[in-house]
């Protein structure tokens, strides 16, 4: 019996082995080719993404405007940041676990005394990355742990959204990451920073670039534009949705205006990936190399301007009611834009940092860019399109006179006047002229003449063809159209039929009319050559034909025209020749004056509410309108009640104007004639550059940008040289 | 000077066998040394285990020298000093305390004593303290033929058993199980009463299903999710399947429970039929398998030497077990025939379980390889058992006695000097020649 039951129990055991063995076999014989591909696989490290790097901005010559540049950001993994907002959460739980298995805390014995330990380093943690932060610019603890808290509700988020989607909560990926909380570390600091955080093994220095605007970043941070996080509505509109390397990831940040914005799908490149095994040695067929960004040529010369940055600051500063200006220099024959100027402005460089002051800044609005989006009346700068609409529609000739008594009509001498008889210095009217009379003297009688005899429509239709009511091509976001008031445009933003009247605003620029200054300088390149073109700021890879119409004039017609700008400034009787006079032996200036009519801003609102307690208060907002005004009144007073209608205007822009006043903003166009030998303009020569400047509540034209536009057009001579000679952009195109 | 008997051929196949598998396991140890323990056990495991091996070879020798007839007189005195051994760790356990620092808890379970100088494992040595008291007790018994004479038998076990359930060492618990079984069938017990034992352990499976921990249920399903059918099953429909498992742990499973399967299943499979060498293959370089050195030794064996190696180290267990059971055919010494086919059944069964849980056939359980596995406690306790098994292959049988646990069945009759053992070499041929 006992052998029997012995040769039962072997059988067990051998049927055991058997079954053991046909397994064996099964994993090892029969599947051991897929059990191979799935142990390389397990033996891989979870892939990196390979950051590229975004392509530079370079102006014309090459010099570089923006760049990424290499740097580094402390991380910390999302646990616990987690655990530091919230200290009985389950993250809290488990890393106290963990902590107490592995013995992290080699005093403390008890699962308790391991938290209390974590959590008084996590505390120290904090103030050392605040003093470690501090060393660049002073930031508190509380403010950090305010980073992580965003990080942390921003991922929360996610989760949620997660959660929604797959049916069930289990943390994303975003929870098993280190997120950065001090970016922007270079070579030296990120060596001091791992040095510094050793000891928490949950603090890491990752690589990741700043953005950084080279040079005398003022003069450029508009045009160049800033960047900014990925939003959902980015990602909701990604070109690049489909690639898994190129698509916008949560965590990126992108071009949000000026050029950045613009030539985003240029200077984005595509992530790579890095594939490594566990003795991190790269896996060559699982990795794919990062492309970086192209570089990005702009038609700025880079040198122009910060020095017409420069100009013009000075002049607006020296204006007490000024609050801004703005200046456009443009090549006339290939439209580049040359310079793009816009006072005031900023240092992009730390743009996080002054955003709070800039933003309640209404009064001077250094954020605006005002040379493509603010809009102003072009005043007397449109009047050489006047005449060019009447000697396009044939109905006058350049020997066409009229003349000037003063007055439009001899009976109401209080409407319709010439400017000469505007204000206490009654001067002489201008008497009979004729078109190059009529813009060397500016005469309004004359204009408002032509105005009644070719009719809104005529002129609506010039505007058009210079590019009024239209953007100019730049391919800026931030960039306006400006209004060209049709008679349709009246009926429905005004709803008024046309009168007489508006012909005769029109004429002299006033009105409807709003034009941007960057418009208002292609004006002048159309003044200059008689040929509209759309703008290019952003060379493209490839050089593309831009829209071009000559304008309908005879030769002889149009020579007037620009007889005429020459005289505003050449002329005796010209209107700028006391202030802008300006020639030398090869080039003068030449160039129409505007003093458009301006209306002060509301720059403060005053908000009466009734407060939770039943209190009657009220406070002082800081908004350039009223919408502006009460959404941020609501965003800092929640609970209190208020009516609309008592939301008044508390301040303006000028402060403390007598009532009476009129303000003008002040306008220059204009660019530079040659001159032969003898000092007498070369008509067949067509000027190469042209300009626009603009200063806001300037006063008068002439008096204010005259003497400007005379140091423009030395600074063009400086920068181009006596010969005016614009090299072409560089060199376009091609990932850096 | 005792002749020499055939039986000593056993004894010298036992401790080939058990050469080859302490070579393979401490080759294994010694390659995965670097990459598994740094800060963990200590660097120099492979240094250690021999060591170890060393030791329980001494321990071995001191064993056959004292003879298992003069050790078996101890066998209670061993039982309870090796269950005094388990108390201060359940103690540990239900406090929650390392009782100043006497223990400290290792993936949430107290199991060792920190003897200086060498971690001691109370629930490795309890496995063969028991098997020698149990064949102890049995020797001269016939009540176990009665199912109240059973009672005793098991109710003792349920003490070192539950101890060790509390500590919680489910691996070793399952394992007295089979022993204690095994012993009362070979010993004549009744097959309907141990057949109604079974049955009745059965039939407590479902309440006992909800008692044991979360994780010790999660290792049970993990063997069922690994096929991608029912995972697949228990995602799609996992209110049907909720008794088996949840949505999520069907979802996370090659991430959770599943993790050290699936990666024990690669290295196995990955190894092929002739394997990647000493030392060489993917897992061999990383440490994405924990435990690799002990208890999943194993895998990196199949990993190393493939189909081929399995094969040899399953063929040196089944040398050890047939060995030990024609010594248990041939002894007539009732404590020595029980006592062999405990160690027997303990090796066999730790073998099965150990390879079974590494290919997926079994629960992952707290199971030495024996002679294999990274560990000086289970190393002791499996050279102290086949140390007494050759030593009862030593002992000349008594020509003339009974051969014990002979109970004749109904209408049989037993010749007082039967002999016909299991395959076993007549301890007459030599003698009479």
């Amino acid at each position: 019996m006992f052998d029997r039951r012995l040769k039962m129990l072997l059988w067990v055991f051998g049927i055991a082995l058997f079954i053991v063995v046909v397994r064996l076999g099964q994993l090892q014989v029969v599947n051991a080719d897929y059990y191979r591909a799935q142990a390389r696989q397990a033996v891989l490290r979870k892939p990196k993404a390979l950051p590229f790097v975004r392509g530079s901005i370079l102006d014309r010559t090459g010099e570089p405007l923006v760049r990424d540049e290499p740097g580094w950001a402390l991380t910390i993994d999302f646990a616990v940041i987690a655990a530091g907002v919230n200290s009985s959460g389950p993250e809290m739980t488990r890393l106290v676990e963990r902590f107490h298995r592995t013995g992290r805390y080699v005093e403390a014995t008890t699962i308790e005394e391991t938290a209390r330990a974590f959590r008084a380093e996590l505390s120290t943690m904090w103030t050392d990355l605040a003093s470690f932060a501090s060393l660049d610019k002073p930031v508190s603890a509380d403010e950090l742990r305010d980073r992580g808290q965003a990080i942390h509700a921003r991922i929360k988020r996610i989760r949620r959204i997660v959660t929604d989607r797959r049916g069930f909560d289990a943390p994303v990926a975003e929870e098993r990451q280190p997120h950065g909380l001090v970016t922007g570390l270079d070579a030296t600091r990120q060596i001091e920073a791992r040095e510094w955080f050793r000891k928490y093994p949950w603090v890491h220095v990752r690589p990741s670039t700043i953005r950084r605007v080279l040079g005398f970043g003022e003069a450029i941070a508009h045009v160049v534009g800033r960047m900014g996080r990925v939003d959902a509505t980015n990602v909701a509109a990604d070109p690049n949705a489909d690639d898994p390397f190129a698509r916008y990831r949560a965590n990126e940040r992108l071009g949000v205006s000026g050029v950045e914005y613009a030539a985003e799908a240029r200077l984005r490149g595509r992530r790579g990936r890095l594939t490594t095994d566990r003795d991190g040695q790269v896996v060559s067929e699982a990795t794919i190399e990062a492309e970086n960004g192209e570089d990005v040529f702009v038609t700025l010369n880079a040198e122009l301007q910060r020095r017409l940055y420069r100009l013009l600051g000075e002049t607006v500063d020296s204006i007490p009611n000024s609050s801004g200006g703005s200046l456009v220099v443009l090549d006339v024959a290939t439209r580049e834009v040359l310079a793009l100027v816009s006072y005031p402005s900023y240092d992009p460089n730390r743009f996080d940092e002054l955003y709070p002051v800039l933003r309640d800044d209404t009064e001077r609005m250094a954020l605006r860019f005002r040379a493509v989006s603010n809009r102003y009346p072009p005043g007397s700068t449109v009047k050489p399109l006047t005449c060019l609409t009447g000697l396009m529609s044939g109905l006058i000739t350049p020997n066409t006179l009229e003349t000037c008594t003063g007055y439009l009509l001899p009976d109401h001498h209080d409407r319709w006047r010439c400017w000469k008889m505007h204000g206490t210095n009654i001067r002489k009217a201008h008497g009979s002229i004729d078109v190059v009379g009529a813009l060397t003297g500016s005469c309004n009688v004359f204009m408002y003449r032509l105005g009644d005899r070719v009719g809104v429509d005529r002129l609506c239709n010039s505007m058009d063809m210079v590019g009024f009511g239209h953007t100019t091509g730049l391919g800026l976001r931030e960039e306006v159209k400006g209004v060209n008031p049709t008679p349709s445009w009246l009926a429905t933003n005004k709803g008024t039929p046309v009168y007489p009247g508006h012909a005769r605003n029109f004429a002299i620029g006033q009105g409807e009319i709003l034009v941007t200054p960057v418009q208002l300088a292609n004006l002048m390149a159309i003044y200059a050559s008689g040929t509209f073109r759309t703008l290019t700021l952003i060379s493209p890879n490839t050089p593309i034909e831009t829209p071009e119409l000559t304008l309908p004039v005879s030769p002889e017609a149009f020579l007037s025209i620009r007889r005429g700008i020459y005289g505003v400034v050449n002329d005796p009787n010209g209107t700028a020749y006391n202030h802008a006079h300006f020639l030398n032996d090869r080039w003068a200036l030449c160039g129409k004056t505007g003093s458009a009519t301006a209306h002060r801003w509301p720059t403060a609102y005053r908000v009466e509410y009734t407060a939770k307690d039943g209190s009657e208060q009220a406070v002082i907002v800081q908004a350039g309108a009223k919408k502006p005004a009460i959404d941020r009144f609501v965003a800092a007073h929640p609970d209190a009640t208020f009516d609309p209608e008592h939301v008044t205007v508390s301040a303006k822009w000028p402060r403390n104007a007598p009532k009476d006043s009129k303000y003008s903003h002040a306008w220059f166009g204009g660019y530079l004639q040659e001159i032969d030998a003898g000092g007498r303009p070369n008509w067949t020569a067509t000027p190469p550059l042209a300009f626009s400047v603009m200063v806001e509540f300037g006063g008068s034209g002439s008096r204010t940008t005259g003497p400007l536009a005379k140091r423009i057009a030395q600074t063009l001579l400086d920068v181009f040289g006596p010969e005016l000679t614009v090299d072409r952009v560089a060199a376009s195109g091609g990932p850096s | 000077m005792r002749p020499t008997l055939d039986l000593t051929r056993p004894g010298w196949v036992i401790a080939a066998a058990i050469a080859i598998l302490v070579t393979i396991g401490v080759s294994s140890i010694y390659v995965t040394d670097t990459h598994y323990v740094a800060g963990h056990d200590g660097p120099q495991n492979a240094a250690k285990q021999f060591i170890r091996v060393l030791l329980s070879l001494v321990l071995a020798v001191v064993v056959l020298r004292v003879g298992y007839q003069n050790i078996a007189r101890y066998a209670y005195v061993i039982f309870f000093a090796t269950l005094l051994l388990l108390v201060p760790l359940v103690i540990a356990n239900m406090l929650n305390t390392s009782m100043g620092g006497l223990t400290a808890p290792r993936n949430g379970a107290y199991r060792w004593l920190h003897v200086p100088g060498f971690p001691l494992q109370p629930s490795e040595l309890m496995k063969v303290a028991y098997v020698l008291a149990l064949a102890w007790y049995l020797r001269y018994r016939k009540n176990y033929r009665r199912l109240t004479g059973l009672a005793v038998p098991l109710l003792v076990s349920c003490v070192p058993l539950t101890l060790i359930l509390l500590q919680p060492d489910l691996g070793t618990a399952l394992l007295m199980v089979p022993i204690l079984f095994v012993m009362l069938f070979m010993a004549g017990a009744r097959m309907w009463h141990l057949a109604l034992i079974v049955l009745l352990a059965v039939a407590a499976m479902p309440p006992a299903w909800g008692q044991i921990r979360g994780y010790q249920r999660a290792r049970v399903t993990a063997v069922f999710l690994q096929s991608d059918h029912v995972r697949r099953a228990v995602i799609d429909q996992p209110d049907r399947f909720k008794g088996l498992a949840t949505r999520r742990q069907a979802i996370e499973w090659a991430a959770s429970s599943g993790y050290q399967l699936v990666h024990s299943k690669n290295a196995i499979g990955s190894g092929g039929i002739l394997g990647q060498g000493l030392g060489r293959g993917v897992y061999m370089k990383s440490a994405r398998l924990p435990d690799g050195h002990n208890d999943f030794v194993f895998s990196l064996v199949g990993h190393q030497w493939g189909f081929a190696g399995c094969l040899l180290v399953l063929a040196c267990y089944l040398a050890i077990v047939v060995s030990g059971a024609r010594i248990a055919s041939a002894t007539t010494d009732p404590f020595g025939r029980l006592l062999a086919v405990g160690v027997v059944t303990m090796i066999a069964t730790q073998v099965i379980i150990n390879v079974g849980m590494t290919v997926g056939l079994m629960p992952i359980t707290g199971t030495t390889l024996p002679f294999v596995s990274y560990g000086g406690s289970s190393l002791l306790n499996n050279f102290a058992a086949v140390a007494l098994l050759i030593s009862v292959s030593r002992h000349r049988p008594y020509l003339l006695a009974n051969r014990p646990f002979e109970y004749a069945r109904r209408g049989e009759r037993i010749h007082p000097v039967e002999r016909r053992g299991f395959g076993a070499a007549r301890p007459t041929a030599a003698h009479d020649r």
